[in-house]
């Protein structure tokens, strides 16, 4: 452990926590920002100063060394910055001007002074000297704390009873979560006050997210029988244990499980990178918003007509979407790879932007308003808990369909295609038909989820169709583990569920997920829940072979 | 896809490749016949003079200049990574708040609107410090987001570079505020010239960026042609392990490619900056996705189809919807369904080179 | 070298929760949950009109407030989106509404509390902020959207739930209807804007030919057609009707369109940006001589800010006029004290926005009932809520004297005009007025 690594990891501790403070955390979260803070100067010091678990610890003299630069370098940089915006603001510069977020709260969170005392003079130096010592105690800490590995600390039996153990314990996991979820509702427990509800939500995720990982490693056989039917019968129950803003934000994360699983047909099973995928859920929820609304053009103008319900209106509303994605198809038959992408990126733009023009037919930005929502047999599926059903039941339709599509010569063809365009067709695949049937398959299951969406909606708009559709269904297949169902299902969980949740943090969420997504693709770029097929094949990836799959 | 590894096919199979091809050549004809009734029609009705289309064609080719800067910056990229620089809009947008900061400092020290040379001072300390910043914010995306997923599959860096392109849009938001910073022109490039009666107005700025822009891209040209990096990158472009045997630091080139790239995307920034008045967080997506779309016309992967590209979007926007008779509001219509009819029948861009199999 | 980076990632993990933590902390402690613990043993049981406690608790239609609960508001702001700098505007402005009624002593007793969230100016964001509160049974009502598309997605859920809400800015006539009884709104009705600005142009500025631009917003557009339809009902012509795009920022191509059809002026619907770029691109496509008039988005410092020159003799129509301008600066002082930017840098909805509260704490204390003995306990019905906001007359605003009519219209008195002189807006007509 050189000096040169503590002072490098000194200063990127010190650039993301200038980072934090740029972006408003200090101003947004008060003053415990300073102690968060140091907690990431100590865990960054830690990490950094940590080796490998199978070798011994640095030196001790060394990582205290190293703790106490990264300590210094993020304490003394920070308090001078601070500095810096305190005297500028006690001159009455306009700080804000230039960074929005160091404004007098952000200098009262982080030193104590407040707007009118630094007008008078007060120093800040005291509060700033307070921060550094924070700053380099939790640097030397986390050094002192890499002398006690995990492996030393927690040492657990022999190796068979522990994966023993774990496979026992990752099968009731679900479970847990599922009876601490349900703790929460018992009057009288209060964990999280406010957020108690996201609290839930998120526990019902983890336990979804749990069982989806379980179920791979589960043993066939009864083992596999028992727990699937647990799972499936605790999935059915959830809806009655949440709320209806939970529901809602399920519902939404199961329209993008149907268009996810769509998607991952065209992009997953035959490799046509798509990247204008709203088209087709754009086509189904304006298809059907056209033939059931009463404020619709088609409605208005034909006296004898007075439009479809939700399950006259869904076929139509699907058929159409299998004939965009064949119409889309048919041009786009020789292309490949990134052409393919931006030519479908085009074509989701041009689909959104007649919608919003062609004023007369579509109601332009206006929308279309009073969509009929679906009723079962009397029963109006018209709240988060129907849609939310409805959404499950659709899901659960699709996913079959996909099996059966994956296993069958069709699928393997796809996959034939994936791996190589020109030995498919050598092989005598009828390389037309395939991928026709894949883009009108996957543009089905779209125009499927645009019409649970439009439903859900009751009023929809051009702008709910724009290119940020499609970047989330793609990055949801891909985080999730592409070519694989339960991969969806996690990744709709990930980006669409749990940033609903951060929804009272605004813009940070945005941030964060960008983050999120560079992170995750440096990490694991199989996603978490991979086919076992694309894990391998990412894993072989070398520098030469960069797209195996577009061709 | 070479015609000698074609292997035999069943009769009915090489029907409908036969057919295939024909029906191409069939639609593309039909679409262009189309077309240009549509654009004699409308012109016998609307019938605008002469100083109108040369007016549309002055607009076009500075908002041409400036896509042409951005979309190098894709090409470059995309010509040696192969990959989509989905984040090369928020580098713009990086340079042209950098540009405005540069620009309020200028201003309170009077130079802005001081004399002839302290204004034109202005304006170049401007266009550096976009550049700077932008150059930095590109070296560092592409060490932090891009480096660590060199040869990992295409879909790898794309999403990566999508994330990037959020993160930066909404750090920008909060660090900068949500508040569009409005550029105020210096006084050396404010006003226009009207050419006699014609009505034809040429702006300052835009004599300006269409100037610029093309210096900068002949600056470019010959680095990419005539230098000894330019060399380099292009025998990386042509294929990175041959080059790194030959010597080539493959590191250096790459990161110089980005420094290029960004650095001609800042530029860009400022004078859409000065341009349009305005820069704020989400000003690069529009631009970015134009650019992108002018270099894929173009060819991706090729210099000058790049530039070509971005002029000819240019002036399809600005002429487009006059010439078939649409409200403006479809300019962007025209030019996506240009970029996917040109994609369809010519799936190499105007002026791209038939990509081999292994680039495509 | 990966488990390394696992263990990292696992630490952002971590310290994103401990985020979460410190917001979700400091947020506020008193909510929902636990109306119980006031009913402990000892205290005595409160009742309304005769019936208990437990008649109305839990039950739908109703909200009890126990003793020392804050009343509790949802809002729907677009914090995200195309927007985001009206949406901050609008929120900091119920922060400060709020702010200034607990400052004068809540309601009967009761602190005011607002939850604001991001609607993201999207019918998808706002159909799940709307769902959260009528998942809350302590939301009373709710303040919001600040887009049309974000209110028409708040609305059916909101109707269900019987929660009123009241926009600030949703100007779009559809907003309100007599189907929907919870939808209220501050801000005028975009009909009343066109059907004063349009003769104005035409009678006051003798315009006879002019252009019209709308940003094919839901907002912009709507106005821009109403505009076209009174100004040719008035005698005059529209020569030209065009669409931008909002987050384009070069409209030379659509203005050369317009100049060569020659208008004395023209007439945009959308908001400030946009608006100050066209105005400030008139003059290079020879419009210069041309009269830009604008509408009630555009209102604002963010105007005459992203114009520069070209704002000078600009027209715009607002309708706060200068009788209230009192009122307003003592408002932008407090609001820049507590935000640190001046109001009008950031959007024109503020004093909507800060009426909209003002005007569901003056529903509520009419519609809220306290308990016999007098023990701090508050019941409201959503239903006289719904009832006591349209009932609302004569309530000084910010914004003017606001009085609801039976379809929840509450805005404010009539259209003014003004005109930019000298980089700041002069009232120069008072319509409606009288």
């Amino acid at each position: 452990m050189k000096i040169k690594d503590g002072i490098r990891a000194g200063f990127i501790a010190l650039g993301i926590l200038i980072y934090l403070d740029l972006i408003g955390l200090p101003k947004t979260f008060g003053s415990s920002m300073v102690v968060t803070f140091a907690v990431i100067v100590f865990l960054f010091s830690l990490f950094s100063l940590r080796t490998k678990p199978a070798e011994a610890p640095a030196p001790l003299p060394s990582v205290l060394v190293n703790g106490l630069i990264i300590g210094v370098i993020t304490g003394l940089g920070f308090a001078l910055i601070t500095f810096g915006f305190a005297s500028l603001q006690a001159q009455d510069v306009k700080v804000t001007d230039v960074f929005a977020q160091i404004s007098h709260e952000n200098i009262e969170a982080l030193t104590g002074v407040d707007k009118v005392a630094l007008r008078e003079g007060q120093s800040v130096v005291p509060g700033l000297t307070k921060l550094a010592g924070y700053f380099i105690l939790a640097g030397v800490l986390g050094g002192v704390i890499t002398q006690f590995p995990a492996s030393k600390v927690l040492h657990i039996g022999d190796e068979e009873k522990r994966s023993s153990a774990r496979y026992w314990l990752m099968l009731a996991l679900p479970f847990l979560l599922f009876a601490f979820f349900l703790a929460l509702r018992i009057e009288g427990v209060d964990i999280g006050g406010s957020e108690e509800n996201s609290f839930g939500l998120v526990l019902i995720y983890a336990c979804i997210a749990a069982a989806l990982f379980a179920v791979r490693e589960v043993k066939a056989g009864v083992h596999k029988i028992g727990f699937s039917a647990l799972i499936v019968a605790l999935v059915l129950v959830i809806p009655q244990l949440t709320d209806l803003k939970q529901n809602a934000i399920l519902g939404a994360v199961m329209i993008f499980v149907i268009m996810g699983i769509g998607l991952n047909i065209v992009v997953g099973f035959a490799g046509l990178l798509d990247l204008g995928y709203v088209a087709f859920f754009a086509v189904g929820a304006y298809t059907y918003a056209l033939i059931s609304s009463p404020e619709s053009y088609i409605v208005v103008n034909l006296p004898w007509f007075e439009g479809l319900n939700f399950w006259a209106g869904l076929p139509i509303a699907v058929l159409l979407g299998a004939a965009a994605g064949i119409m889309l198809g048919i041009p786009v038959l020789r292309m490949r790879g990134d052409y393919l992408a931006i030519v479908t990126l085009g074509f989701g733009e041009i689909i959104r932007l007649l919608l919003l023009n062609l004023r007369d037919y579509t109601g332009g930005p206006g929308g279309i308003l009073e969509i009929p929502s679906p009723n079962l047999f009397g029963l109006d599926l018209g709240n988060p808990k129907g849609i939310l059903y409805l959404g499950m039941a659709f899901a659960v339709i699709v996913t079959f369909f996909t099996i059966r599509l994956r296993d069958s010569s069709l699928g393997r063809a796809w996959v034939a295609l994936r791996e190589d365009e020109d030995v498919a067709e050598a092989m005598g695949i009828n390389l037309v038909a395939i991928k026709l049937m894949a883009f009108a398959s996957g543009a089905a299951f779209a125009a499927l989820g645009g019409t649970l969406y439009a439903a859900r909606q009751v009023n929809i708009f051009p702008d709910n169709f724009a290119l940020d559709v499609s970047i989330n269904v793609l990055s949801l297949i891909i985080i999730g583990g592409i070519g694989s169902i339960e991969g969806v299902v996690l990744g709709s969980i990930a980006l669409i569920g749990l940033p609903e949740i951060l929804r009272s943090v605004d813009e940070y969420r945005i941030v964060a997920f960008g983050a999120l997504l560079v992170i995750m693709m440096i990490l694991r770029p199989e996603g978490f829940l991979p086919s076992t097929r694309r894990a391998r094949e990412l894993h072989e990836a070398d520098l030469d072979s960069p797209a195996e799959f577009e061709g | 896809m070479s015609t000698l590894t074609q292997p035999k096919l069943p009769t009915s199979e090489r029907f409908s490749q036969l057919f295939g091809k024909y029906i191409y050549i069939a639609v593309g004809i039909i679409i262009v016949i189309l077309l240009i009734g549509r654009i004699i029609f409308v012109a016998r009705q609307e019938s605008y003079p002469l100083s109108y289309w040369t007016f549309q064609v002055i607009n076009g080719l500075v908002l041409g200049g400036v896509y042409a800067l951005v979309a190098l910056g894709y090409t470059l990229v995309y010509g040696i990574l192969f990959m989509i620089n989905f984040a090369h809009g928020e580098v713009l947008m990086m340079g042209g708040f950098a540009g405005f900061f540069a620009l309020q400092y200028m201003t309170s020290i009077g130079w802005a609107n001081g004399t002839a040379l302290q204004s034109t001072l202005t304006i170049v300390f401007m266009m550096l410090a976009g550049m700077i910043v932008s150059v930095i914010t590109g070296i560092v995306l592409e060490r932090l987001a891009y480096r660590p997923l060199r040869g990992a599959p295409r879909l790898v860096p794309l999403i990566s570079a999508i994330g990037a392109s959020f993160f930066l849009q909404y750090t920008a938001l909060l660090v900068f505020g949500a508040v569009p910073h409005n550029y105020r022109k210096p006084s050396v490039i404010d006003g226009v010239w009207k050419l006699g009666d014609s009505g034809i107005i040429i702006s300052y700025t835009g004599a300006f960026i269409f100037i610029t822009s093309i210096l900068m891209l002949l600056g470019l040209f010959i680095i990419v042609q005539r230098t000894k990096m330019g060399k380099a990158m292009r025998a990386v472009a042509e294929d990175k392990h041959i080059a790194a045997l030959m010597g080539i630091d493959v590191n250096k080139v790459i990161v110089f490619t980005f420094a290029l790239g960004s650095a001609l995307a800042g530029a860009g920034g400022v004078m859409l900056g000065l341009h349009n008045t305005v820069i704020r967080f989400n000003t690069g997506f529009l631009p970015g996705l134009k650019a992108f779309t002018a270099a894929v016309l173009g060819g991706i992967g090729n210099v000058l189809g790049a530039m070509i590209g971005s002029l000819l979007l240019g002036l399809l926007e600005a002429l487009g919807p006059s010439a078939l008779g649409l409200p403006t509001e479809y300019k962007d219509v025209i030019a996506f369904s240009v970029l996917v009819l040109v994609l369809i029948f010519r799936p190499s861009g105007i002026v791209g080179e038939v990509l081999s199999e292994k680039k495509a | 070298m990966k488990t390394k980076l696992f263990t990292l990632m696992a630490v952002f993990v971590i310290a994103a929760l401990v985020l979460t933590a410190c917001g979700g902390g400091a947020s506020d402690a008193g909510n929902t949950g636990d109306a119980g613990d006031a009913g402990d043993a000892g205290m005595q049981e409160p009742t309304f009109g005769g019936a208990s406690l437990a008649d109305f608790e839990g039950a739908a239609g109703f909200v009890v407030v126990a003793p020392g609960d804050p009343i509790r508001l949802g809002a729907s702001a677009a914090l995200t989106g195309p927007i985001p700098e009206f949406g901050l505007d609008i929120a900091q402005s119920y922060q400060l509404g709020v702010h200034d009624v607990n400052a004068a002593g809540g309601i009967l007793g009761h602190e005011l509390e607002i939850d604001i969230q991001d609607g993201a100016c999207d019918g998808d964001a706002a159909t799940v902020v709307a769902n959260g509160f009528a998942a809350d049974p302590s939301i009373v009502a709710v303040a919001g959207g600040t887009c049309t598309g974000e209110t028409f997605g708040l609305q059916p859920i909101l109707q269900q739930a019987m929660i009123p809400h009241v926009t600030s800015s949703a100007t779009n006539p559809k907003v309100t209807s007599e189907d929907c009884t919870v939808c209220n709104r501050v801000a005028l009705n975009d009909d009343l804007q066109a059907s004063v600005v349009a003769p104005y142009m035409f009678n006051e500025l003798g315009l006879t030919q002019i252009a019209v631009m709308h940003d094919n917003g839901d907002y912009g557009l709507g106005l821009a057609e109403l505009v076209q339809g009174y100004f040719e009902a008035a005698g005059g012509t529209v020569v030209a009707f065009e669409g931008i795009q909002v987050g384009d920022t070069d409209f030379r191509a659509a203005l050369t369109k317009i100049a060569a059809s020659e208008p004395e002026a023209i007439y945009f619907g959308g908001y400030a940006t946009e608006g100050g770029l066209i105005a400030a691109q008139m003059e290079e496509v020879g419009l210069g001589e041309a009269i830009f008039f604008s509408d009630d988005g555009v209102y604002g410092q963010a105007f005459i800010d992203a114009a520069g020159a070209a704002a000078e003799g600009a027209f715009v129509s607002f309708p706060i006029g200068d009788e209230a301008a009192e009122l307003n600066e003592a408002f932008d002082a407090a609001y820049e004290e507590m935000f640190g930017i001046a109001p009008d840098d950031q959007g024109p909805f503020h004093a909507q926005a800060y009426d909209a509260i003002a005007l569901l704490a003056d529903a509520i204390g009419r519609a809220a009932v306290a308990d016999d003995a007098g023990l701090g306990y508050l019941l409201i019905e959503r239903a006289a809520l719904i009832e006591a906001i349209r009932a609302t007359e004569s309530l000084q605003g910010l914004s003017g004297v606001l009085t609801c009519n039976a379809i929840g219209d509450c805005g404010a008195g009539g259209i003014q005009i003004f005109q930019v002189q000298d980089g700041a807006f002069v009232q120069v007509s008072g319509f409606g007025m009288d």
